[in-house]
């Protein structure tokens, strides 16, 4: 299954949404000028430049001292948070948003580490299942492996994940249903994304949830159990409309607060189109 | 099987429709669904009413109403006997040294037996024999004494116990000569406790008229006299009745007749349950009288005056067998009742008509336990209905 997932993510490039401030060697844009071969522009020598960098046989033509200045190219930590609350184990079996979330994951990760940039596995509500961000080879299986194991139940609180994985990463992306504590999520990433870094809000979503079967009668809600209601012709028109408006009104606050945001639907189109959809972003 | 109160019985049936209905036509809440985005559903009440045949559940279905069934059909007093007759006879035939002829015995009661009637032979001791014809050539055809009414009696009030679940009423037929040396003061107590009319079906007696008085007068001890042997467990009598000497103690009851000696010896004494106490034989031109009566020496029972009229009683000259002159114990025996005994107003007898009622509640119970563990991992699967 992921063979095929691979495949079709081969040659795509994850681009950082915003030069990176880090000065590690990669293929992101940097802020950092430094002295590496792709040339951008000459300087006027000034007391305490680097002689290293004066360009002689310009200051030979002209007899005046010049600096080269040149871009460099930065690599960018990447983690991906992922939602295993209960809520994504709907609808039960392989079209789950789970089995759809872990596709996300996996081919994001392969992207990022064709890149060059590391990347890490965080799965929130589990504390012990996090790969940290690494660029070796066989971080993909690894991380392939990992998601295999773990439990879908309970509530996982996505915030605690997300502040963690800010401290020292300038891009994070977050594979959820966002049924969870949405609003202090969005806190935290509001705040990640002032301090200059990449935030991916990707929405999971079933297509039963966007038009629930016929068959559906009395439903509960996994992660709370006390909520439990009837759907019936009439109020079937009113969850539509609810859900809709929670669904725009979330993805407004994420693009507001200057997140990446995409919404993958369950069926609706294969894993390679919605991880171009989310690395072209 | 027929039942004495077949009312329980409609009323379970009922009961158990109505358990179908309720097993057929059901309100529960449907299984919930899990449902991620259910707090975007608008909150309304979420019973709802369901008609389903639930087929899966038919053995629990059958098993409660099994169970219901069988209560009802047991309080409705279960009977597994035949054909339940209106009427059913019990012959007392005499067949002691008083009666002239047997034959004329059983001719008479043959004359009147039907199939299911109860032919009890009776001399000085009663028993049950099966036919009519079984009262000639008995042990007791060569006996000399004249017999016991109050034996017949006793024998024909435990038959009739026996025979509430066969008949609705009981006929007590006695074919004897009824002479005045075959009552005691005891048949007219005994007769009073048959709750209805007795015929009596007269017979010719045989004529005795030497008189015999008493020689020897043998007690039994606390060692086993020749005349009788241990009871197989000893028990206690509550009275002991002679020549309408009645005296009320606990007497201890640890010997009883040997049977051949009752063959050829009549009754003076009885214990209060109708058992021989005492009895007389002959002895050549003299008669022998064996008591079975023991007396604790450190009471004071012998110094009653009671047991002072018993013991003379028991001491008087042998009975003079009489002619068989009409005596008022046919009109005793007659009784004023016009009406026949039902079976209803005798003491119950132990028969199996309970034994089944209990069976069947036996039967429920089980139902109810095995209804449970059907029923248990039914409500741990549907949790929310």
């Amino acid at each position: 299954m992921y063979g095929q997932i691979l495949d079709s993510v081969r040659g795509l490039r994850w681009r950082a949404r915003r030069p990176s401030r880090l000065a590690m060697p990669g293929i992101h844009q940097s802020r950092v000028r430094g002295t590496s071969a792709e040339f951008t522009e000459y300087r006027p020598y000034r007391a305490g430049d680097d002689l290293r960098r004066v360009d002689w046989k310009l200051f030979a033509r002209s007899d005046r001292a010049h600096v080269r200045i040149s871009e460099e190219r930065a690599v960018t930590p990447t983690w991906i948070i992922v939602d295993a609350s209960a809520s994504m184990n709907f609808p039960e079996g392989p079209g789950s948003k789970w089995a759809l979330a872990q596709q996300l994951t996996v081919a994001l990760v392969a992207v990022a580490h064709a890149g060059g940039d590391p990347a890490g596995v965080m799965v929130a509500g589990h504390p012990r299942a996090t790969i940290q961000p690494r660029a070796r080879r066989g971080a993909v299986t690894e991380v392939i492996r990992m998601l295999h194991d773990i439990p879908v139940a309970g509530a996982s609180p996505l915030s605690a994940c997300l502040a963690l994985a800010s401290r020292a990463t300038p891009r994070i992306a977050i594979v959820s249903d966002f049924l969870g504590d949405l609003e202090e999520t969005m806190r935290v990433g509001r705040e990640i994304i002032a301090s200059g870094r990449d935030v991916y809000a990707l929405h999971v979503v079933a297509s039963e949830e966007i038009d629930p079967p016929g068959s559906v009668s009395l439903v509960s809600d996994p992660e709370a159990g006390d909520v439990r209601r009837s759907v019936t012709s009439r109020t079937r028109g009113g969850y539509l409309q609810a859900y809709a408006d929670w669904r725009e009104e979330t993805a407004a606050r994420w693009l507001a607060s200057g997140a990446a945001y995409r919404v993958i639907v369950t069926g609706a189109e294969p894993v390679g189109h919605a991880v171009r959809r989310i690395v072209h972003s | 099987m027929s039942f004495l109160a077949p009312g329980f019985l409609i009323a379970a049936a009922v009961a158990a429709c109505g358990i179908v209905a309720l097993h057929l036509i059901v309100r529960r809440r449907p299984r919930a669904t899990p449902f991620p985005t259910a707090r975007f559903v608008p909150d309304e009440p979420v019973a709802a009413r369901k008609r389903a045949i639930n087929l899966s559940d038919l053995l629990l279905l059958l098993v409660r109403v099994l169970a219901i069934l069988l209560v009802g059909a047991a309080l409705a007093r279960p009977v597994i006997a035949g054909v339940r007759k209106n009427i059913i006879r019990v012959f007392a035939a005499d067949v002691s040294g008083s009666v002239a002829s047997i034959g004329e015995v059983r001719d008479s009661v043959r004359s009147a037996h039907k199939a299911g009637d109860v032919v009890i032979a009776f001399d000085t001791v009663a028993r049950v024999v099966s036919t009519p014809d079984s009262l000639v050539g008995g042990g007791a055809a060569g006996n000399q004494l004249p017999g016991s009414l109050s034996a017949g009696l006793i024998a024909a009030m435990r038959a009739g116990s026996s025979l509430r679940a066969r008949a609705d009423s009981v006929e007590l037929v006695i074919v004897s000569p009824a002479t005045e040396d075959e009552g005691d003061r005891a048949t007219s107590a005994i007769r009073s406790v048959w709750p209805g009319r007795v015929r009596l079906v007269r017979v010719a007696a045989a004529r005795h008229s030497k008189a015999q008085t008493a020689s020897a007068v043998a007690f039994a001890g606390a060692e086993r006299p020749a005349f009788a042997v241990a009871q197989n467990r000893i028990d206690t009598v509550g009275a002991v009745i002679a020549g309408g000497h009645v005296v009320v103690a606990p007497f201890e009851r640890r010997w009883r007749f040997i049977a051949d000696s009752l063959g050829q010896a009549r009754v003076i004494a009885r214990w209060v349950d109708g058992q021989p106490a005492a009895i007389e034989k002959d002895s050549g031109g003299a008669c022998t009288k064996s008591v079975l009566v023991s007396v604790d020496s450190t009471g004071d029972i012998a110094l009653r005056p009671d047991f002072i009229a018993f013991r003379n009683a028991i001491a008087a000259p042998c009975r003079r067998a009489q002619s068989g002159a009409d005596t008022g114990l046919a009109v005793l025996l007659a009784g004023r009742s016009e009406r026949l005994a039902s079976t209803g107003s005798l003491p119950a007898a132990v028969d199996g008509r309970s034994m089944v009622a209990r069976w069947m509640i036996l039967a429920a119970i089980v139902l109810a336990i095995v209804e449970m563990v059907l029923r248990r991992p039914r409500v741990g699967r549907t949790e929310d209905k």
